[in-house]
């Protein structure tokens, strides 16, 4: 059962969205009528992440093959300390955000995926395997980030990426030309003969990506690569990883910053061992909000007639008046309800100024979603 | 790209290791003049402070008022030898501690007052030795001395005795041809067959010979002491017993009896007159201690003290740097995150542990070496035996103690915890590895522990090589090479472990094997 609360932390989730939205009042917004499921099957999941927050994907293309699949996936450490009932699945080639507040469960969700600890109960294949089963040749297709620098201060970068390329065994030629290639790809290969204890944190990180990289790995494991780095290199960070699922690569990504997900093809929102929900950025737009928000502009003030009016002709679940003749709605779809408030505004007489979509932060669409999913957890049996 | 299986891959993975390893030493040069000169400091200063005299006692002498050894005060001093130096002669006990305790006498020796009536009364009188050591080594250092000082003196009595005994048998010429005349009228009485003159020239042998007795004292007891040990004489008698026993034998004796017995009394006197001019130009002190010992090393082996400790403290060392390295390396990896790395990649326990190893063996002869080299350099330290074998003792002691230090460190959570574990480690191996005290003076129910020390076998190959200047016994190295064996075994268990990354159960072993099925 979930908490009828999730604590998050405000850096990351933004204290004081909810104000910001202006939607004061709880009771009366009902923006989520029902439960929404946990498990999105990825049949039903759009198959293009959107690069840019304003960009809607739609779900297109034939069934992709699953990279990771887990069903009711159990680990316990301590009561209520873990990953409980964890059902999710990741096409290849996607890119899945993996996001919740610390402690949530997510590194202890890779770890299981990475087949580093073993379930307590429930099904997880990882390409094709179940993970405890892993040999060496299936190793060998996983990358791994770990969430800290597990590198050697005393080495330089080189020799740090040298070391991890024998851990999957490659020859001197092979090792040689990998590590040039990869620290070229993550820009250190000026600096590669720089010991880590004299690197940057921002070095040190670009330097743990490279090391997860070295082997041209199918599918990478990426605890919280951004943590602690400045908003230009998390930048260059997704620059990487969306040119390596380009390159058909699956990349399983955690991360504490909700504002990523809108890089991910599929979102996963995990709070206390549980997965709350899991969908496309969009779709959790849509789930946070009731349905997409639309913001009206008029040159006058509406009266109340007239707002009840514009609410059943733009069938919207809810309003908000935020300015002098300033209104947000949250219809079904903004862009099918535009023309028609503005042929009602026409008939009315009233000016509308604009009518425009408003696409809010993903700070506020997740504490929205997860205050929103916790409230109704009671009424969930 | 990468090549997950098969030996090369193997090998790459365990050579990364090592030279991973070795960077990471090398890239630490203060860690590492730290490691190898701080105990090369050690070993100077002890080299340098150590004194394998025993140290010089400051004695002060209680001496009973009258006893006139205040006025001989020299002469006490040249008797207590070199390790005693006579601070002073006082009257009385509790002078003599107020001395002890402000520091100004080591020792006290008190002579009884009643020194002569318990002599004379045939009992030993007691001279005691007051001091306040606590020190185990310096209670024995008195004790020895005391047992030394003693027996002085009482070569000192014995001395003056055996002087009087040669003033004495100076005076015993005449008793002895009388005697010899005697004989050489009973002689003539026998062949004769003259009962009566013979029994008269008995009597008066007799009476010449008690004289004789009388006139030796007791220095007729030394003579026969020293009769025995120089000539082989019976014991239970000198040749001055045996004329006598002789000529109450010849009584009631007859013919050719008495003549051949006559004959051997003419032999036992003369033996005594050879006896007796001994014993007047022998020097007393060789008649009151005729032995003196001395230890030979038949194989002339000559080791300066310093150098005795040497291997014993190469041996050590190298044990606590080696395994402290080792300890230290694991649980570094485990500490910064990297065996979750390692988890997750294609790397076996083995492999890894291997690539470690190889790198502690290099990093611990070399450690050996400097070592060895200050050793060599600052007290011209030079193995009798062989280079090699000397370097194979080293590296006994290296293989087996790594071992040991990857079992530490996969029991310990901590950086900190690690180096505690060797520490006592360290501590183990001073009481019981042989390096101040031998193994052979451990109860046998203890020194099992002995044996699962690497420095217990380094210690006593390294002696054979250094001083002996032969290989170490087969024993020794099948021994170190044993306990290497199995705590590598029990690492790589330790070290699979660790790496290793979750497992099916058995069960769901067996029960993924019936699915396949």
């Amino acid at each position: 059962m979930l908490p009828r609360s999730v604590v998050l932390e405000p850096l990351c989730f933004g204290a004081g969205a909810i104000g910001y939205l202006g939607f004061g009042h709880r009771e009366r917004l009902s923006l989520v009528s029902e439960r929404t499921d946990a498990i999105v099957p990825v049949s039903e999941l759009p198959q293009t992440a959107p690069t840019d927050e304003s960009e809607v994907v739609e779900g297109a293309g034939a069934e992709p093959e699953i990279a990771i699949s887990t069903q009711r996936l159990t680990k316990e450490f301590e009561e209520g300390v873990g990953v409980f009932d964890l059902d999710l699945e990741v096409p290849q080639g996607s890119i899945f955000g993996f996001i919740g507040p610390s402690g949530s469960g997510k590194t202890t969700t890779i770890r299981l995926m990475t087949g580093v600890v073993r379930p307590d109960s429930g099904q997880l294949t990882v390409l094709g395997k179940r993970p405890v089963e892993f040999d060496r040749r299936a190793r060998a297709d996983l990358g791994y980030m770990p969430q800290l620098s597990v590198l050697y201060p005393e080495l330089s970068i080189r020799q740090n990426l040298s070391f991890v390329a024998s851990l999957f065994g490659m020859g001197w030629r092979a090792r040689h030309q990998s590590v040039k290639e990869t620290l070229g790809f993550v820009e250190l290969w000026d600096d590669r003969h720089r010991l880590l204890r004299d690197a940057s944190g921002g070095m040190q990180r670009r330097l743990a990506l490279a090391a997860t990289l070295i082997h041209r790995p199918e599918l990478l494991f990426l605890d919280e690569p951004t943590a602690g780095i400045d908003p230009v290199l998390r930048r260059k960070f997704w620059d990487h990883f969306l040119e390596l699922k380009e390159q058909g690569r699956t990349l399983f990504i955690t991360t504490q910053y909700v504002g990523e997900a809108a890089y991910c093809d599929i979102v996963g929102v995990l709070a206390e061992g549980r997965l709350l929900t899991a969908d496309t950025p969009d779709g959790l737009r849509r789930q946070a909000m009731g349905g997409e928000v639309l913001d009206l502009k008029f040159a006058t003030s509406l009266d109340p007639a007239q707002i009840e009016e514009l609410v059943k002709v733009a069938s919207a679940t809810d309003w908000d008046q935020r300015r002098y003749g300033e209104y947000r709605l949250v219809v079904e779809d903004a862009g099918d309800v535009s023309p028609e408030i503005g042929t009602w505004a026409k008939e009315k007489g009233l000016e509308l100024e604009s009518a425009e979509p408003y696409l809010p932060p993903f700070d506020d669409v997740f504490v929205e979603l997860v205050g929103r999913l916790n409230d109704e957890e009671p009424n969930d049996g | 790209m990468a090549n997950s299986r098969g030996i090369s891959g193997g090998f790459t993975r365990g050579y990364a290791f090592f030279k991973k390893d070795m960077v990471e030493v090398f890239r630490q040069p203060r860690l590492l003049l730290t490691l190898v000169i701080g105990p090369f400091l050690i070993l100077f200063l002890f080299g340098i402070g150590f004194d394998p005299d025993p140290p010089v006692l400051k004695t002060v002498l209680v001496a009973p008022p009258g006893s006139g050894l205040s006025e001989r005060s020299d002469d006490l001093a040249a008797a207590l030898g070199a390790q005693a130096d006579l601070v002073g002669v006082v009257p009385t006990v509790d002078e003599a501690t107020a001395m002890i305790d402000s520091r100004q006498a080591n020792i006290a020796i008190v002579i009884p007052e009643d020194a002569v009536e318990k002599v004379r009364s045939g009992e030993q009188a007691v001279i005691t030795i007051l001091h306040d050591q606590i020190d185990p080594f310096e209670s024995g250092v008195v004790e020895l001395f005391a047992v030394g000082a003693i027996d002085q003196v009482n070569r000192e009595v014995l001395q003056d005795l055996v002087v009087m005994g040669q003033q004495e048998a100076e005076q015993v010429e005449e008793p002895l041809p009388e005697a010899r005349v005697a004989v050489e009228a009973m002689e003539q009485a026998a062949r004769s067959e003259d009962d009566d003159a013979f029994e008269r020239g008995r009597s008066e042998l007799e009476s010449a010979l008690t004289s004789l007795a009388a006139q030796m004292g007791p220095s007729s007891s030394v003579l026969d002491r020293v009769n025995e040990q120089t000539r082989g004489g019976e014991e239970g008698g000198g040749p001055l017993d045996a004329a006598l026993s002789r000529v109450e034998a010849l009584e009631g004796s007859t013919g050719e009896e008495r003549v051949a017995e006559l004959e051997r009394l003419r032999a036992e006197l003369d033996e005594l007159e050879t006896a007796l001019e001994d014993f007047r130009s022998m020097d007393p002190s060789v008649l009151v201690s005729p032995f003196r010992g001395q230890a030979v090393n038949y194989r002339n082996l000559d080791v300066v003290d310093m150098h005795f400790y040497i291997p014993g403290v190469v041996s050590l060392l190298v044990q606590h740097l080696t395994l402290t390295f080792a300890a230290l390396s694991l649980v570094k990896e485990r500490s910064q995150g990297a065996v979750e790395l390692f988890r997750v990649s294609p790397l076996s326990g083995g492999e890894m542990l291997a690539g470690k190893y190889l790198a502690n063996v290099v990093v611990g002869l070399l450690v050996g070496a400097a070592l060895t080299a200050a050793a060599v350099f600052a007290f011209d330290f030079r193995p009798a035996g062989s280079w090699l074998w000397y370097g194979f003792g080293v590296l006994l002691v290296v293989l087996a103690a790594q071992g040991i230090g990857f079992i530490l460190s996969a029991l310990a959570k901590t950086e900190s915890q690690a180096v505690q574990y060797a520490m006592i480690t360290l501590l183990v191996s001073i009481f019981f590895s042989g390096f101040f005290i031998s193994i052979d003076r451990l109860l046998p129910s203890v020194r099992p522990v002995s044996y699962l020390l690497p420095a217990t076998y380094g210690i006593r190959a390294l002696q054979e090589v250094s001083f002996w200047g032969r290989a170490p016994s087969w024993e020794l190295i099948g021994g170190a090479l044993a306990l290497a064996l199995v705590v590598a075994v029990l690492a790589l268990a330790f070290m699979r472990r660790s790496v290793r990354a979750a497992r099916p159960s058995r069960r769901e072993a067996r029960a993924l094997e019936r699915a396949t099925a």
